[in-house]
């Protein structure tokens, strides 16, 4: 991994979190990105609504499994949104929304780069 | 030690359960606050590492619902967060939690947090004295073999029957199971108190002898019932008072000391009068020989409404083939080690064949 994609996935990190288990780092990865899929469904969809609490509640869920899974653009992000929620700023949630969005995309791609073993030491 | 992680995302779960299996610990997961408040109370866990966020019951809620209640041993609990803010912070030790961690975990401090959580468990270590004191009572007189390690194996098993019928479900929670099976063993503990010449007496009593040996119930008591003067709040002493206390009233009223009847006696006394009298029965003493179960189990049930308490009885109808299982798991411990008990047992000598009854 390079310079440039650790902001966006601390591999290092998350590798130290994972008590230097490659294969279970793989896992949380995986989990994460199928997780990260269902909650941006479920956070488009608060969104729509204008359920604000909602939109807090899912947007910090994100937050900690980002920062666990050291997606440091991700958790950022997902702070973001949570921070307008709680300030009841539903105006500035689409645009960070589409932040968000915009790294999820350039997180797959990071994460692609594993290839199909999705195995971040390499 | 077992930890309860009380977490609703599934990455940090994983994550938090690795490191702590990787650093020795046992580690149940719930995603769950509510359903974490219910294990809680099963008395299982000491170590708990909670969400702030969680469905149902919030971490800091079950935190809140743990610290109002006197629990038979001290829960520490750590909050994980990914809150910001000192307010958190201060809303979250106000509720009771004794530690925080925040996301991103760091294995390395979420270990360091734990041990210093076990060095508080470790400076509580009630449960041990409180059976040594007991042990030490029983040390007077040694005949009775494991008998406490058995009686409180059946009061727990006859208080977790009772938590499972409606009658009970107010009274008897995990906790309330917890702390009989952790008094139950003081309930002769005003034996200390009684001469030597009477309490080692192979043979049947006197009837003075007999007033004075009735008089172990009230010295238990009374000992106790200063410990509880001293400390109000806590429940296991008030426990230990009632099983001391009550542990020979018979639910007609002729027991002793008061004579009380029915529900006049507290439930953990009717629960300690039938295991003590089935373990008594059921084992070798100087004065008789061993009963079998099914003998024992007929006086029982002769006993049903007199001396026992109908519910209890049925309880241990209910719970027999347990009974029957701890009974014979001491008896071949005892026959395998010639010890009677892993405390401060003395190894039970060949019984000489004299006399017959004797208070339990």
């Amino acid at each position: 991994m390079t310079d440039q994609t650790t902001d966006v996935l601390d591999v290092e990190d998350l590798l130290a979190r994972c008590l230097g288990n490659v294969e279970f780092a793989c896992r949380i990865l995986g989990k994460f990105c199928q997780r990260c899929d269902e909650d941006l469904a479920a956070l488009e969809e608060a969104v729509s609504c204008h359920d604000s609490e909602s939109v807090a509640r899912l947007a910090h869920r994100l937050k900690g499994a980002s920062a666990n899974a050291s997606a440091l653009g991700l958790q950022k992000r997902a702070s973001d949104i949570e921070r307008a929620a709680r300030n009841d700023a539903l105006n500035d949630v689409p645009s960070n929304l589409a932040d968000l969005k915009q790294e999820w995309n350039r997180f797959n791609a990071v994460v692609s780069q594993f290839g199909t073993s999705a195995d971040p030491s390499n | 030690m077992h930890v309860l992680i009380v977490e609703d995302d599934c990455i940090s779960a994983e994550i938090l359960a690795n490191s702590l299996q990787h650093f020795g610990y046992e580690v149940t997961i719930t995603d769950n606050g509510r359903e974490a408040f219910e294990l809680i109370r099963t008395g299982k866990f000491r170590l708990v590492v909670s969400d702030w966020d969680l469905p149902e019951m919030s971490g800091v809620e079950i935190c809140r619902e743990i610290r109002k209640r006197q629990t038979s041993s001290y829960i520490y609990f750590i909050l994980v967060t990914s809150f910001e803010g000192v307010e958190n912070v201060v809303e979250g030790l106000h509720a009771g939690a004794d530690d925080f961690l925040t996301k991103p975990l760091q294995p390395d401090e979420l270990r360091m947090r734990l041990r210093a959580g076990e060095r508080i468990l470790a400076l509580e270590g009630r449960d041990v004295v409180i059976f040594s004191m007991a042990k030490l009572a029983e040390s007077r007189d040694p005949q009775t073999g494991a008998h406490l390690e058995r009686m409180r194996e059946y009061c727990r098993i006859l208080a977790e029957e009772l938590s499972t019928w409606d009658k009970f479900s107010d009274e008897i929670d995990g906790e309330y199971v917890q702390l009989v099976y952790m008094t139950s063993p003081l309930h002769d503990i005003g034996k200390v108190g009684i001469p030597d010449n009477v309490l080692l007496k192979p043979g049947r009593f006197t009837e003075e002898e007999f007033e004075i040996m009735k008089q172990h119930t009230l010295i238990g008591g009374r000992t106790l019932d200063a410990a509880v003067r001293a400390y109000p709040e806590a429940q296991f002493l008030r426990m230990a008072h009632d099983i001391a206390m009550t542990h020979h009233e018979h639910y007609d009223g002729r027991g002793y000391p008061y004579g009380l009847m029915g529900d006049e006696i507290p439930l953990c006394g009717r629960i300690t009068a039938l295991a003590d009298v089935y373990d008594a029965l059921t084992t070798r003493r100087v004065y008789k020989a061993k009963m079998a179960h099914e003998s024992t189990r007929k006086i029982i049930l002769e006993g049903s409404g007199r001396h026992f308490d109908p519910d209890i009885v049925q309880a241990f109808l209910n719970r027999e083939a347990d009974f029957i299982a701890v009974s014979k798991r001491f008896d071949e411990t005892e026959a395998r080690t010639g010890e009677p008990c892993p405390f401060f047992g003395i190894p039970v000598a060949a019984p000489p064949t004299v006399a017959t009854g004797s208070p339990n």
